[in-house]
């Protein structure tokens, strides 16, 4: 296991701490001289770290004056540490310590603080940037610019800069070495650091850092992806969710790396698109009925967990399903030239279906294929305690979470891929009337915007399912904590209706509110029905009904007829209109990687 | 639903030539796929065999349409019997079969063409339909 920032940030500050008992122990002027050096090392790598901090500051924040003061804050601390390290340069050079090549021992306790501090920033910075090796960024980057998670590192640092400024506000008062000259320098020094405690102090008096932000930077680790494990045996329940979660970690990783190679990559084609889809309809689905069977259970309500936020969860994750099935079904019309199941995301998202399906069904061997079906595991043996309860649930988030960020980068991808010409249509899939001599013409606008409604639908679906299960997430405090908190914080507080979880992975979306339950929906639930697709079903019904009855009001007839389009896309109008459009856009262009036959 | 499915296998199996195999073959992943597509919501604990099976009639589609010697016009089918819904259990049965006499169609006669793209195109086609196959026999 990896060390996290706390980790790094908490060795640092107890280096800190043996230094100024060192020096309380032994006042000595070497000693003085070793702990100046330390600090203006400290101090560099302090410097940078506001530097990051204050560099990642929004252009807009959009969040109001309250969020702005942390980006106010972040430049006061960087500001101060300038000055500090500016001042303790000088004093050092005054007092010719440039030479000295011992620290001490207080001194290398000093220096080592520094260089955990090192550490730590290096840390952040595999989230900042793209892995050289592999390409892929982090899910995290937008949390950088989110201002809580700034107040966190803010607040770490000023804590840093206190324990300094006290220490060298001694060593300024008892050291015998220091000349006048070099006292107003460490005046200076000290006024700088004392500076980013202020900053600090006047921006949390304002907008107070949440537990959560300051827990999110603490746990935080190195961008290096979990090795995949293949569901080679039965693994027990704890093994599933650990690994499902290892998947759902990768594949988030790749779909953001492919999404950017869409345009050239032959690895990338409609066929890996497709099966993505299929697979996440797979997920959603299987996400769903754990949701509901554990929904059901008694001793959840003892958690803080009123059952319907369980139910919520599980209807809005049916929602993301039928999102996903408008993708899988928007591309069985649709090609690329090359063809194939090569895109690296899709051994992962294998390894997620079996794992989330035998987590699902009570077979510990599940597969996909009918001859391994098998019931759904009962309430009590799929989460018998609240440990097991959070890892379920855990694993759940995590899941959609990735189908979320997968279906931005897809709909990302698709785009990129039909400008770079990739996308073409089987014409033997075309009416009659639509004599086309080849057997693949090029896809039409009218191609594109359906596949792009349909992965705005998964868009929409998935993000809603993954903002519902944060809450869950956060109320039981479940391992994917680290995950729904960053996500929280990395959204705005204003909708962004324009896009859901970016391709740098932070969801910007607002919950849509699921319909308020109708008669019909009360009626099945009276009747005890749990099942989340028949209550989605119900739901759609009564939201019909409603907008029926307000058509005939005069009102909110435009918005009811958006909402209730089914899954299902309708090729036959496409290409009823398909030669029409593919003529007036460009002409037919046969993939390099397709044979045809000529028209007789 | 189900007198469509054994009337297409006992077309493909009455099916000789090259051309109109592959132009046989295209028509039975569309099958499968279409039947897969009307049954996959209501199949419940078996919607993810149904969902990987039509990807892979799509997927076998792709390949039969790239193969050089199919004709470029579709055999104008009559469908209207597939709007009626069936027993998902035997819906998918009877699918496995289909996909198995279409595995095994195509392996046996695209290995007798002249053309090495037909060959090619038939061999991929087969592991489609084979896998298509495993997804949804029950046994």
């Amino acid at each position: 296991m990896s060390a996290t920032f706390g980790d790094l940030a908490l060795a640092g500050r107890e280096h800190l701490d043996f230094a100024i008992t060192l020096w309380q122990r032994e006042p000595t002027a070497e000693i003085a001289a070793g702990i100046m050096l330390g600090i203006r090392h400290t101090a560099e790598v302090m410097l940078h770290c506001a530097h990051d901090t204050s560099a990642a500051t929004p252009v807009e924040s959009g969040r109001g004056r309250d969020a702005d003061v942390w980006w106010r804050a972040a430049a006061d601390t960087e500001s101060g540490l300038r000055t500090a390290s500016a001042a303790l340069t000088e004093a050092t050079g005054h007092l010719n310590l440039a030479r000295k090549r011992k620290l001490g021992s207080a001194g290398f306790h000093i220096y080592q603080a520094g260089q955990f501090l090192a550490a730590a920033r290096d840390l952040l910075q595999t989230h900042r940037t793209a892995s050289p090796e592999t390409g892929t960024m982090s899910d995290w980057p937008a949390v950088f610019e989110a201002p809580e998670f700034a107040g966190a590192l803010l607040t770490e640092l000023a804590g840093w800069s206190k324990q300094i400024a006290d220490l060298f506000l001694h060593l300024a008062k008892t050291d015998p070495l220091l000349p006048s000259q070099s006292e107003r320098l460490c005046l200076r020094t000290y006024r700088g650091f004392q500076a980013v405690v202020d900053a600090a102090e006047r921006a949390a008096a304002r907008t107070p850092v949440s537990p959560g932000a300051a827990k999110l930077l603490h746990n935080m680790r190195s961008t290096t992806l979990p090795a995949r494990r293949q569901p080679s045996h039965a693994e027990p329940m704890g093994e599933l969710c650990r690994q499902a979660m290892a998947s759902a970690q990768r594949i988030r990783a790749a779909a953001r790396r492919d999404a950017g190679q869409a345009n050239w990559s032959p690895a990338i084609s409609s066929e890996s698109w497709q099966w993505m889809a299929e697979a996440a309809s797979i997920i959603s689905h299987l996400a769903s009925q754990i949701l509901a069977t554990i929904g059901g259970q008694d001793h959840i309500r003892h958690q803080g967990l009123p059952t319907g936020q369980m139910h919520s969860a599980s209807l809005a994750t049916a929602s993301a399903h039928a999102g996903w099935q408008q993708v899988a079904w928007a591309w069985d019309a649709v090609t690329t030239e090359t063809s194939g199941l090569a895109s690296p995301a899709i051994a992962d998202m294998t390894d997620l279906v079996l794992r989330l399906g035998r987590i699902t069904f009570d077979n510990p061997l599940w597969t996909p294929a009918r001859m391994h079906r098998a019931p759904l595991r009962k309430a009590a043996d799929l989460a018998p305690n609240p440990g097991e309860l959070a890892a379920v649930v855990a694993t759940v988030h995590e899941a959609i979470d990735t189908l979320a960020c997968v279906a931005s980068a897809d709909r990302q991808a698709v785009e990129l891929a039909y400008r770079a010409w990739r996308l073409h249509v089987p014409t033997r899939c075309l009416r009659v009337e639509n004599d086309i001599p080849h057997s693949f013409g090029p896809a039409t606008n009218r191609h594109l915007r359906a596949i792009q409604q349909a992965y705005n639908s998964a868009v929409t679906g998935s993000t809603d399912a993954a903002m519902t299960l944060e809450v869950l997430v956060l109320v039981l405090q479940a391992p994917s904590t680290p995950l729904a908190t960053a996500r929280r914080l990395s959204r705005p507080t204003e909708p962004v209706l324009a896009s859901g979880h970016s391709a740098t992975g932070s969801a910007s979306l607002q919950p849509k509110d699921l319909y308020p339950p109708g008669p019909t929906v009360k009626n099945l639930l009276r009747l005890g029905v749990t099942d989340p697709f028949e209550l989605l079903q119900a739901m759609l019904i009564d939201h019909a009904g409603r907008a029926l009855v307000d058509k005939y009001r005069g009102a909110n007839s435009k918005e009811a007829k958006g909402h209730n389009r089914h899954p299902a896309v309708h090729h036959g109008t496409q290409s009823d209109r398909y030669q029409a459009d593919s003529l007036h856009r460009r002409p037919t262009l046969l993939p390099p990687g397709k044979s045809h036959t000529p028209h007789p | 639903m189900l007198a469509d499915i054994n009337d297409m296998r006992d077309w493909l199996e009455s099916t000789e030539h090259i051309a109109a195999l592959l132009s046989v073959a295209w028509e039975a992943f569309d099958l499968i796929r279409t039947v897969c597509r009307q049954h996959e919501t209501a199949c419940g604990t078996d919607f993810a065999a149904y969902a990987m099976a039509a990807a892979a009639a799509v997927r076998g589609r792709n390949i039969i349409a790239a193969a050089p010697s199919i004709p470029p016009r579709r055999i104008n089918l009559a469908q209207a019997g597939l709007a009626k819904k069936a027993d998902t259990g035997q819906v998918a049965d009877a699918l496995a079969v289909l996909a198995a006499a279409l595995s095994g169609r195509l392996t046996s006669t695209v290995m007798t063409t002249a053309s090495r793209a037909d060959e090619q195109a038939g061999e991929q086609a087969a592991t489609q339909a084979e896998s298509i196959r495993a997804l949804l026999t029950s046994r």
